[in-house]
């Protein structure tokens, strides 16, 4: 019996070893049969240093886990001598995950982070220089259209932090788009509008009968005007841009006069939306589920409010949440084929921000310049991995005819397989979802040149619907402070921003309220954001 | 002569039948809704209403969910951690267990507190980290298995019961010529079912259920398990994400996809559920000592 138990435990023991040994020399293996398989096509490769470099990837949105034998990738790494080792992260608790591996020690070569991240690893030491002449010389193509499409040059300070640049800005050409504004045109014709409402009195005009004249003509009183996703809009009226739901509150940030970044719930404008809202809410034009949001369930971009009739005005989402493709009816947005099934009869009509008592008016708008692919320490150490992934870059900008095998390798992968040309010789993809980024398009560096050629049609409807923003985003580099306060911030705006809507506490609770904010942090994150500010625009 | 129940019991009766049924109707009725969403075209869920039965039918999401192939690994890897894990987390926590609760073991309250130590204070998830990369177990479903093989609670539970066994059975095994192992293997261990039930169950379902280290540990795609492939497919397209491109924005899976993920997830817990519960309700001291 005794001896039995042993042998049964050792047996345990030796197979838990085993499966601890990973199987990596069997990829190895099959990379070698398959890149033996494969005739070196062209001559692209420049030289054929003896071993592949390795090169860590994190620089992709962490939405699908690409595979690292991915033909697209065993490609391209045959094509540049290296060995990507694909960093498979989590969307969802990606800086978790990942500051625990930076923490043990590990770093990729190059990532992608929002550019209001980029203080925390710099200050945890990990960044590597790269300097911006590095970039114009290695990808004159790349910078010329950088140049183009930013021509403030707002584009090259994106990933700099205190004067030092670490990585490649991206654009993000939907970011320029603001967020639309979406009506009800059946119900507007119903209370005798032929237009939509251009002004905020009109706004509240056209609100107040959705509520009180039964603009879907069901002879109950079950609509409102709109509800959380249109509130952006009515601070946009007052001066305050780019100020979201209520969740966010006491977090926005806006330049005041003198051109500095300040906490939007305490600027002047910000009562008056708020008294103006307490008194839409008070005449029952605003949903009071608004505190819940309109979006109830799945996606965000889809207000279930909207959809099912209940609310005749909603925002937030963008233009191509709506996108209504002319000849292919798959190719619809959700809120498109929603809106159909929901209401047959129903139309909707897209409309522009309200004009304030001031004139102003905007909404908001996500901004081009949000993320940066960030260099590590370990990456720019050697410079053969610099040069090889801003030549892989520069070779898919519009205008470098280098290597077309490349470009397609990394906007689409290969032909025929992950894609194809269509009659008009636009690639279209073969894959649905987040299959891309299985199948290896993860090396893309966005062009927005390509971008519009590409979605030229979506870009159009863009173009149509989307209302101009005059309020630009304002980008800062949170602070520890920042971090330590942001959730007490949001609690306390938003708690105030509802209590004032809903009326439970008059309009002056306002001016109670913001020297309270102030004290509790508010103040403490500011100062600190100026700081980090100024040094910044030197 | 016959008892005869009295109004009171009756309404006894009638308040806990009441109580358990009410009871269970909100724990069923989000589970309907979740299967009837899984069943249901886009158009259906974004209306408003509770959901119990599917009105329109649809396989879409079922169809999705079938071809992915990451949820079929997930699968795999999820049943082989849930099996081999339990097995060997109750092996070791049996061993650990049953020299603690022998009162003739030296320094025992000293063991026994040491073990309770580690219950309230712990390195850390770093530390925790770079013991299991420096171990070699970096993407490795051993990461999964090997750290926490024992949980010092449940070994401690264990030990309780064993405590609770007369101290006789090991005399009168010892006096027929039985050693330790056979005391344990032969006499201990068939009495203790329902504990060895309560304690597996517990480490299944933990297992069943975990997926941060599978976040942490675990790097390639095939080999993570399946709740971590459920959170990944349910976090899709909840938040607003800053600069999402056209592609991404067009590829969010719908509801439909992830209530049905959710479903083929979860069913084959709950089927396995009824086999093990008889074992709670057993008493302690089934088929040994009479007296």
């Amino acid at each position: 019996m005794l001896k039995r138990v042993i042998s049964m435990m050792l047996v345990v023991l030796l197979f838990t070893s085993l499966a601890g040994c990973s199987d990596n020399d069997e990829q190895v293996n099959t990379k070698d049969n398959q890149q033996s398989e494969k005739k070196d096509g062209d001559s692209a490769v420049a030289e054929k240093e003896e071993e592949p470099i390795v090169i860590e990837w994190m620089g992709y949105n962490a939405n699908a886990q690409p595979k690292q034998d991915a033909p697209t990738i065993l490609r391209l790494e045959e094509k540049l001598n290296v060995d990507f080792d694909i960093w498979q992260m989590p969307q969802e608790n990606f800086d978790e995950a990942f500051s625990i591996r930076l923490a043990a020690g590990d770093m990729p070569d190059v990532f992608k982070v929002n550019i209001k991240d980029i203080p925390n690893y710099q200050k945890q030491g990990i960044l590597g220089e790269l300097p911006l002449e590095t970039i114009f010389d290695t990808c004159p193509t790349l910078t010329a259209t950088y140049n183009e499409y930013s021509p403030d040059g707002a584009v090259w300070q994106a990933a700099k932090y205190k004067g030092v640049n670490y990585g490649m800005p991206m654009m993000s050409l939907n970011g320029t788009y603001g967020q639309v504004v979406v009506w009800r045109k059946d119900w507007l014709d119903n209370i005798g509008y032929d237009k939509v409402p251009e002004t905020l009195e009109e706004f509240e005009d056209a609100l107040y009968k959705f509520r009180h004249n039964d603009p879907d003509q069901n002879g109950e009183k079950d609509t409102y005007g709109m509800s959380d996703y249109a509130q952006c809009m009515i601070y946009g009226a007052f001066g305050i841009g780019n100020m979201s739901k209520p969740k966010y509150a006491g977090t926005g940030i806006m330049l005041n006069e003198e051109e500095l970044p300040v906490f939007s719930i305490t600027q002047p404008g910000m009562r008056e939306a708020l008294a103006t809202m307490a008194d839409w809410y008070e005449k029952e034009i605003i949903d009071p589920e608004f505190v819940t949001s309109e979006d109830t369930s799945g996606y965000w971009a889809v207000s279930e409010a909207f959809q099912n009739s209940r609310i005749g005005l909603t925002s937030r989402s963008f233009f191509y949440h709506w996108w209504d493709d002319p000849e292919n009816d798959d190719e619809d947005a959700e809120n498109v084929v929603t809106f159909g099934v929901n209401n047959p009869d129903g139309e909707y009509v897209f409309g522009t921000p309200p004009v304030g008592p001031e004139g102003l008016s905007g909404t908001s708008t996500s901004g081009y310049l949000n993320n940066a692919l960030l260099f590590t320490t370990k990456c720019t150490e050697d410079p053969r991995k610099v040069e090889k992934i801003l030549q892989m870059w520069e070779q898919s900008f519009v205008g470098n005819d280098e290597d077309p095998e490349m470009f397609e390798l990394i906007h689409h992968g290969i032909e025929g397989l992950t894609f194809e040309y269509d009659e008009n010789g636009k690639a279209q993809t073969l894959l649905d979802g987040f299959a891309p980024t299985e199948e290896g398009i993860v090396f893309e560096l966005t062009d927005p040149k390509y971008e519009l050629d590409l979605y030229a049609d979506k870009y159009a409807f863009g173009d149509l619907v989307s209302p101009k923003n005059p309020y630009n985003k304002v980008l800062v580099s949170p602070t520890e402070e920042y971090s330590q306060y942001k959730s007490d911030l949001r609690r306390m705006g938003e708690e105030a921003v509802i209590a004032i809507i809903t009326g439970e506490q008059p309009i002056e609770y306002y001016d109670e309220f913001i020297p309270i904010f102030l004290e509790n942090g508010g103040q403490e994150v500011q100062d600190a954001i100026q700081r980090e500010w100024m040094a910044n625009q030197n | 002569m016959l008892y005869k129940r009295s109004k009171d019991d009756l309404l006894v009766d009638l308040f806990c039948y009441l109580f358990l049924i009410i009871l269970s109707i909100t724990i069923i009725i989000p589970f309907m809704q979740v299967i009837t969403i899984s069943f249901s075209p886009t158009h259906v869920i974004n209306s408003y209403g509770l959901k119990l039965f599917p009105t329109e039918i649809t396989l879409e999401g079922y169809k999705k969910v079938f071809s992915d192939e990451l949820i079929w690994s997930g699968y795999m890897n999820t049943i082989f951690v849930t099996v081999v894990g339990t097995i060997l987390n109750v092996l070791f926590s049996v061993l650990g267990a049953y020299p603690l609760s022998k009162r003739y073991l030296p320094y025992r309250n000293m063991w026994t507190g040491l073990i309770v130590f580690t219950m309230y204070f712990s390195g850390g998830l770093i530390p925790s980290y770079m013991l299991v990369k420096n171990l070699g177990m970096l993407n490795s479903l051993t990461a999964l298995i090997l750290p926490g093989l024992i949980s010092a609670y449940n070994m401690i539970i264990m030990r309780n019961y064993f405590m609770s066994l007369p101290e006789s059975l090991e005399e009168s095994a010892r006096i027929d010529g039985a050693h330790d192992y056979t005391i344990l293997f032969k006499i201990i261990l068939p009495l203790s079912k329902p504990i060895i039930a309560t304690v597996s169950l517990w480490y299944g379902v933990h297992h069943w259920n975990s997926w941060f280290h599978s976040m942490i540990y675990i790097q390639d795609r095939d080999k993570q398990v399946l709740q971590y492939v459920l959170r990944l497919i349910l976090s899709e397209g909840q938040v607003d994400e800053v600069g999402e491109t056209l592609a991404e924005a067009a590829a969010v899976n719908s509801e439909t996809m992830k209530m049905a993920a959710l479903v083929v997830a979860t069913l084959p817990i709950i089927c396995v559920y009824p086999f093990i519960q008889k074992y709670f309700v057993k008493g302690v001291m089934v088929g040994s000592l009479k007296g």
